[in-house]
This record gives C-alpha cells, sequence and structure tokens, in this order.
C-alpha cells in the first residue's frame, strides 16, 4: 500500500521535473525565436563582425541556457538579454583587441553594403565611406559616449533599455547621445565633406 | 541648409550602423547549438558523477589505510614482528573498550596505546600455567638412581651411612676451621717477630 503511493509520489515529482525542463527548454527556444535579431544586432553593433557577431549569439543563449530556470521571474527579457549580449560582446571585444593589437580590416560590410544598395553606385559609393568613415570616428569617441550611441543605433533600443543594459539613467543616455552625435557631425563635415 | 543635410546624413549612416541582417537560419542554428550542448551536458552530468563517486571511494580507502597504519606503527627492521604487533595493537584497541576513566584521562593516544599493549601481554601471561617447580625437573643421573635403589632396599643401613657421612663432614669442616685460624696464628707471631 504504502509502497503503491511512493510510487505514485515519484512519479508525480518525476512528472513535474520533466513538465519544467519541457517549460524551460520551451521558453528559451521562444526567447531565441523572438529576439535572436536583436541580440545579433547589439553584439555586430560592438565587434563590427558577422562572424564575432554570430559567435557572441551563440554564447548569450548559452548563458540563457544555463540560467533558463531564472527565465519565468524576468519581467523585461528583452533587456535582460540586451544586457547578457551586451557584456558577451565587450568581452570578445576586449579579449579579439587583446589578441590582434594591430587590426586587420577583415570586414566586407562595406562591399556588401555597396552591392545590396538600390542607390545608383556613386551614391552607395558615398554612403560607404560614410559607414566606414563613421565606424573609426565612433571607436574614437570616448567609452562614456561611445556605449550610448552604440547602443541607441540599434533600432528595437529605446533610451530607457539603453539605460537598463549600461546601468544609468535615462537623461543621462539621452545627452551623452547628443553629445556624441555632436563630435560626429563635426568630425564628418571635416573628413567627408558635403555629398 | 548645409547643416540639414549633414544631419540627415548622420541619420541615416547611424541608422545603418547596426542595421544587419544575419545570415539565413540563425535561429536555427542556435537552437542547434544548444540542443547539442545540453545532450553533451547530461552525457557527462551523469559521467561527471561516476568520476565524483570514484575519487570518494578512492578517498575513503586512503583514509582507512592510512588510519590503519597510524594504529600500528612499524619500523622497517622489525619485519618478522609485524604480525604480532598488529595483533597487540588489535587487542590493545579491542582492551580500550575496558580501560577505566582514570586511564583514559591520564594517557595521550601514543601512551594509551603502548600501555594497553602491555597490559594485555601481562594478562596473556597470566593465562600460561605456571610450574610446579622452578627451574624444570631434569631426568635423575645413573648415581642418583642407584642412591634411591640403595634406600629402597636397606633404609636402615642408608641411615646409618648417612649418619657416619654427615659425621666425616662436620669433622672435616672443623680441620679446615683449625687449620686457617692456625695460620692466621703463624701469620700474626711472623708479624711481630718483624716489627720486633
Amino acid at each position: 500500500m504504502s509502497e503503491g503511493r511512493q510510487l505514485v509520489a515519484g512519479e508525480l515529482i518525476l512528472g513535474e521535473a520533466r513538465t519544467a525542463a519541457r517549460d524551460r527548454d520551451e521558453a528559451v527556444e521562444s526567447l531565441v525565436r523572438e529576439h535572436a535579431k536583436l541580440v545579433y544586432r547589439i553584439a555586430y553593433a560592438v565587434l563590427r563582425s558577422r562572424d564575432d557577431a554570430e559567435d557572441a549569439v551563440q554564447e548569450t543563449f548559452v548563458r540563457v541556457l544555463r540560467h533558463s530556470n531564472r527565465i519565468a521571474s524576468v519581467s523585461n527579457q528583452k533587456a535582460w538579454l540586451a544586457r547578457i549580449v551586451w557584456r558577451v560582446a565587450i568581452d570578445k571585444s576586449k579579449r579579439e583587441r587583446r589578441r590582434n593589437e594591430v587590426a586587420l580590416e577583415t570586414d566586407d560590410a562595406p562591399a556588401e553594403r555597396i552591392a545590396s544598395s538600390d542607390a545608383p553606385i556613386e551614391n552607395a559609393l558615398h554612403e560607404a565611406r560614410i559607414v566606414t568613415e563613421l565606424e573609426k570616428l565612433i571607436a574614437a569617441l570616448p567609452r562614456k559616449l561611445r556605449e550610448p550611441l552604440i547602443l541607441s543605433t540599434v533600432d528595437e533600443m529605446t533610451p530607457r533599455e539603453v539605460s537598463a543594459v549600461l546601468g544609468i539613467n535615462e537623461a543621462a543616455v539621452r545627452s551623452r547621445v547628443f553629445r556624441a552625435r555632436q563630435i560626429l557631425r563635426e568630425k564628418l563635415t571635416a573628413h567627408v565633406g558635403p555629398k | 541648409m548645409r547643416e540639414e543635410n549633414l544631419e540627415r546624413e548622420l541619420d541615416a549612416a547611424l541608422a545603418r550602423y547596426a542595421s544587419v541582417e544575419p545570415r539565413d537560419g540563425l535561429e536555427q542554428r542556435v537552437l542547434a547549438n544548444l540542443h547539442a550542448r545540453e545532450g553533451r551536458t547530461r552525457r557527462f552530468g551523469s559521467l561527471h558523477w561516476v568520476a565524483v563517486g570514484f575519487v570518494l571511494a578512492s578517498l575513503a580507502a586512503l583514509l582507512i589505510w592510512a588510519r590503519a597504519r597510524q594504529a600500528v606503527p612499524l619500523s622497517p627492521s622489525s619485519q618478522p614482528a609485524q604480525h604480532e604487533m598488529a595483533s597487540a595493537g588489535s587487542q590493545a584497541r579491542a582492551s580500550a573498550a575496558t580501560e577505566t576513566p582514570s586511564e583514559r584521562n591520564l594517557m595521550n593516544d601514543h601512551t594509551r596505546r603502548s600501555y594497553l599493549t602491555r597490559r594485555n601481554a601481562l594478562g596473556n601471561a597470566d593465562a600460561i600455567p605456571k610450574l610446579a617447580q622452578f627451574p624444570a625437573p631434569e631426568p635423575l643421573t645413573e648415581q642418583e638412581k642407584l642412591l634411591i635403589e640403595f634406600v629402597k632396599q636397606d633404609p636402615r643401613e642408608a641411615a646409618l651411612v648417612a649418619q657416619i657421612q654427615t659425621v666425616a663432614f662436620q669433622h672435616e669442616v672443623d680441620e679446615m676451621r683449625a687449620r686457617e685460624s692456625g695460620a692466621g696464628l703463624q701469620q700474626e707471631v711472623l708479624n711481630e717477630l718483624e716489627d720486633n
């Protein structure tokens, strides 16, 4: 009698555990399907390389899987993911910089941008030149201004979410982005000049 | 006008800065990687427990071995006595249960062990049956056997012979003593003559 009761209790516990595991797997899968692109864009904004950005995305979701039991308690999953990928990308960027003190231009993005642009070739070349120049100028910005600007370039990120990722208030995000844009405008005029 | 153009160009450039589309099938690749990792974690998880069990068992065996070694201190030169000492050690441990509280309080571990071993050894000596005569009796010589035979055959004559032998022995002793005292007297006279 008691053995039968224990068996039933064991089955119930196992059933609960299986359900919880299935729920966690489903939660992670839904996060991947919903936010993989946002995660990729944040990673790319920091790393400026498709391969590195994809590696960062993989690492981010591996971390999410490791802490999957916390997913249910996270109130803003988008901001939570953004914070994880931001840290992963920053760490990766530091490692890469240490590995290659002399940065090699391996990114194929400018050529892709020209090829995928619908604009006439002259305009496309001009845009590509501006973006390349902009990357250099953003990289040269002080970290305090660079980080909010990079995150705010990602379409899906609101100033509130940027402030949550960086751990600063929303007003500080706005003012730093404004100052960063001012510096970029001045330097871009000097470097590229009007069209 | 120029300012406005520049502002528009900057907006467009910043919008393009992060507006990249990932290669097709990013989600599938991420999910496949996660499934693969999960499977690996499960496999390695069970292996991990096997390894932990093995390490714990090894530690337990090592601990038991170390304690057994500590309980029976051996020197390399006393190999033949190992077995005896080991058994004495185990007896000492067994008799530790019978020791009095005062014994336990007064001694440290090592002293206690050796004391118990000694006490136990003494207890074992008591267990050996005591001899009726010390030193152990030896078989009789031929002369002793003949004497016993003579006494059995004629006890009165034997007693008479014994009396004669005793008197003769006493006489001999007296003579020896007289000789010794006479030699002493002579020596005294000689000494006095020399002094004069």
